[in-house]
Parts: C-alpha cells; sequence; structure tokens
C-alpha cells in the first residue's frame, strides 16, 4: 500500500539529516543520501521539507535506434512519468550523474506544476531556472544549465527502478530534501524510520537544553547512553 | 538475430578507430566508451553484445537478487553463447569491481569472447588467462559490494555513457570500445573496409609525392571515386 500523505506530512516536519541517520541506523539502506545535488528551492518552515511517494525517470546516452523505438510526443517516457506524479509524489530523474545534462527547462516541466506534483529531484541539470523556479515545485538538482538534454541524455523509461546521486529509487520510495540535501526512504522501511526520527529529535532537543542549561561540553549528554534513556521508543 | 560469423571475421580485420568513424557518420553518437581501457593489450574483440547492470546497493532489492544460480549476474553471463561478449552497467565507479576471478569463471565456460565494464574486474592476473579479451574502467582488490549491485540483466543499459542494446556489435581494441547498433552493423563495415583501404591508398600518395595529408585527407567522395578507379570499378 502507497505511503499515505499522513506520513508525508509527518516527514515535511523532521530534518532530512535525522532522516539520514534512522536509515543509516537500520542497516543495508546506504547509500540513501545523494551525492551532488543540492536544493534549488528553499524551506519557509521547519514544517514545509519535500517529501513524497518518488515517480521515476531513467535517461540513458542518446542512440538514433533507440529514440526511433521510443514513443513520441505525449508519450514520451518524460510526460508518462510526469504526468503519473500528483500532490505528494516526487519525479526523480536519473541523468547518469552527468550533472551538465539538461533534463528539462520550463516548457515540459510545467507539466510537474499542472499535476501538482511535491517536487524534482535529479542528478542533471534544470534549464530555464528562473522560469522553472516559480512554478511552486520543490527543486533539488545537481546544476543549472542553458544547454539542452542532447547529446548527454534520453529520456528511456518511466517508472522502473533507478539510480539518482549514487542512491537506487524504486517508485513508491520516501524522498525527503531541505537544505541539507535529499535522502531516499525505501518505502518498507519509511513508517519504522519516521518513528525512529521524530523520536530522535525530541531526545535531541532535550539534550541540547541540557548541555545549555548544564554549559558543558556536548559529549557529557551527546551519547548512546543519554539517548536510551530519554528515548520514548525504548521505554 | 545473432550476427553472422562472416561479418565477424570482417570486423576483426578493421580498426575500432575506423569503426567509430563510420558509426559517427551514420549518426549514433555517442558509441564510443569514455574511460573504458584494454587490460588486454594486443586483443581485437568482436561479437554481439549480452547486457547487466548494477545499481547502488539496497537491502531490500538484494533480498530478491541474491538468489544464488539465478541472480541476475549469473542469468547474465548464462545467456552468453560462444563468441558473444559481455556488457556490464557498473555505473562507471572505477574503484567498485564487477566480479573476479570465481564469478567471471562463468564467461569462460560458456566460451564468451569478452568482458567489458565501466567498473572494475578483480583478480585480473587470474582472469586474464580465461581466454577473454577484457575492457574495463580499472582493476581493484576490492569487491563491489559498497558501491554496485547486479540487479538487471539483458535489458538496455549505458555502459562508458554509451547506450548498449543486447545484441549490438561489441568492437573493440587497443584504442578502446566502440558499440555498433545492430541496425547498422553491415552498413558500417561496408563503409569502414572501403574507408580503410582508401586510407591506406591515401598513405602511399602522400609518401610518394612528400606532401602534407592535407591534399588527400581526409578523402573527399572525389578522392573514393579516383581510388574506385584504380580498382577498375
Amino acid at each position: 500500500m502507497a505511503i499515505s500523505d499522513e506520513v508525508l506530512a509527518r516527514y515535511r516536519k523532521v530534518a532530512v539529516a535525522t532522516v539520514y541517520s534512522a536509515v543509516r541506523e537500520l542497516g543495508g539502506y546506504e547509500p540513501c543520501f545523494m551525492r551532488g545535488i543540492k536544493a534549488y528551492t528553499h524551506q519557509e518552515s521547519g514544517e514545509d521539507r519535500m517529501a513524497g511517494r518518488a515517480k521515476t525517470l531513467r535517461f540513458i546516452p542518446p542512440r538514433a535506434d533507440i529514440k526511433r523505438d521510443t514513443p513520441v510526443g505525449e508519450q514520451s517516457p518524460e510526460y508518462v512519468a510526469m504526468g503519473s506524479c500528483g500532490p505528494g509524489d516526487v519525479a526523480v530523474f536519473d541523468a547518469m550523474g552527468r550533472n551538465e545534462a539538461s533534463i528539462g527547462g520550463d516548457v515540459k516541466l510545467i507539466q510537474l506544476k499542472n499535476q501538482d506534483a511535491e517536487g524534482l529531484v535529479t542528478d542533471g541539470s534544470i534549464r530555464d531556472i528562473n522560469a522553472v523556479l516559480p512554478y511552486g515545485i520543490k527543486l533539488f538538482a545537481a546544476g543549472n544549465t542553458a544547454r539542452v538534454g542532447e547529446p548527454d541524455v534520453w529520456p528511456y523509461e518511466a517508472n522502473g527502478v533507478i539510480q539518482c546521486g549514487g542512491v537506487t529509487v524504486k517508485p513508491g520510495d520516501v524522498i525527503v530534501g531541505d537544505d541539507d540535501g535529499v535522502v531516499v526512504v525505501p518505502e518498507r522501511v519509511a513508517e519504522e524510520v519516521i518513528d525512529w526520527a521524530e523520536d530522535h529529535e525530541q531526545v535531541e532537543e532535550q539534550i541540547k537544553d541540557l548541555i545549555e542549561k548544564e554549559g558543558v561540553a556536548p559529549g557529557k549528554y551527546y551519547n548512546p547512553k543519554t539517548f536510551s534513556k530519554l528515548s520514548n521508543l525504548t521505554k | 538475430m545473432s550476427i553472422q560469423e562472416s561479418v565477424i571475421i570482417r570486423y576483426k580485420k578493421v580498426a575500432s578507430a575506423t569503426v567509430y568513424s563510420a558509426v559517427r557518420r551514420l549518426g549514433y553518437e555517442p558509441c564510443f566508451m569514455r574511460g573504458v581501457e584494454s587490460f588486454t593489450p594486443g586483443l581485437t574483440l568482436v561479437g554481439p553484445a549480452k547486457t547487466l547492470r548494477f545499481v547502488p546497493p539496497r537491502k531490500d532489492i538484494m533480498e530478491k537478487t541474491h538468489i544464488g544460480e539465478k541472480s541476475p549476474e549469473y542469468i547474465a553471463m548464462g545467456s552468453c553463447e560462444p563468441g558473444d561478449v559481455l556488457v556490464v552497467d557498473g555505473l562507471g565507479k572505477k574503484y567498485a569491481a564487477i566480479g573476479g576471478d570465481v564469478k567471471l569463471l562463468q564467461l569462460k565456460m560458456r566460451k564468451a569472447s569478452g568482458l567489458v565494464t565501466d567498473a572494475s574486474i578483480r583478480d585480473l592476473d587470474i582472469v586474464a588467462d580465461y581466454g577473454l579479451a577484457i575492457f574495463a574502467g580499472g582493476r581493484t582488490p576490492m569487491g563491489g559490494a559498497d558501491e554496485i549491485d547486479p540487479f538487471e540483466a539483458n535489458v538496455t543499459i549505458q555502459c562508458g555513457g554509451v547506450a548498449v542494446r543486447p545484441g549490438d556489435l561489441v568492437m573493440a581494441d587497443d584504442d578502446g570500445v566502440v558499440i555498433v547498433p545492430e541496425c547498422i552493423i553491415e552498413e558500417v563495415i561496408d563503409w569502414v573496409e572501403e574507408h580503410e583501404e582508401v586510407e591506406e591508398w591515401i598513405k602511399t600518395l602522400i609518401e610518394k609525392e612528400n606532401v602534407a595529408p592535407g591534399k588527400y585527407y581526409p578523402p573527399t567522395e572525389e578522392t573514393i571515386r579516383q581510388y574506385r578507379k584504380t580498382l577498375g570499378k
């Protein structure tokens, strides 16, 4: 069953750094942090981070015969991928880490605005960035560019398993992003991770209070012993 | 459709550089793999591609793919017929191994002709004796498990920045690896053979007349017509 909007709302309130720690804590799901991808849109409050279910698009190097065999027009994989997005969905585009390759500009990406998507994440570049920013979609990319996608990349496959920024992404995973970057939470551990992350944040707040109140080095409380004492999960 | 043995033999007599020019001329760029080098110098590799795609490792995916003999890597190698070339998309991870002497033994047993990857090979000193032509991003003592994991056999992949489909022709020598899309395999070799003959003819003219190569090179349509005339065509 797809991750609920309620779970996504909880993710928007938690720092991506804490979500990273939670995924790491579980073991077996690293790498989960995307390398080389930065925020182009910034959070305004502590509750409006990007959190959404992944829809995916895989680019490959362009090739004339593959282009001929790939559906064109509205049925092109890029439009199928973006068209599959709705509110609470994040489009994740695998540009093979070609950070200078354009995955689209203001005309193509208007589809994500029309679909009211949550965001766009790519290890490629966004074109016409100043026209795309006002679309109200949260944007995370390796860069921005004036160039077009060819000769670097060609949209090949919608909603398959991809890599992006060195992380494997399956459709349905939870994608979270804030100014620290983007983390992928595999769908099957999404509830477990948010439970842990929320608890971890409340413990960290208590630890910060203790450190400030007592004027001590963080090491006194920033340790596993204090965490297990203050955690609601271990009680 | 497999590639005819007679076509393979024709490719084995020409240079990857000329094949590159022919593929480029037909508009199929990029076709040359970046960062992939020969680890069996002197060997020319020509054969039909089988493919294997790696992704970054992830526990939930690995639970479905790490299933012994039926893992994607063994499916891919097992699908190789004698003379086939396994092309492995290692996400360009230069220090991650796609396999070593134990795993790659399967390619030797299947009588594959070669292995191409943009990641690395482990235990190369042993693998080099398997009778395969090997082209890779590097060699490494490390395994690949931290960075890449085999995911899918015989799908469209990228390798070294080039799209590769099962059934394409892999052409590689000491200059590197060029991919010839299946739909232009014959057209490319027809052009390459004549082009190499024209170049040899041009080289003799340049030396004989002691002129700068620019007089005859690159060959124009007129140069090619003159060459054909020398053959009585």
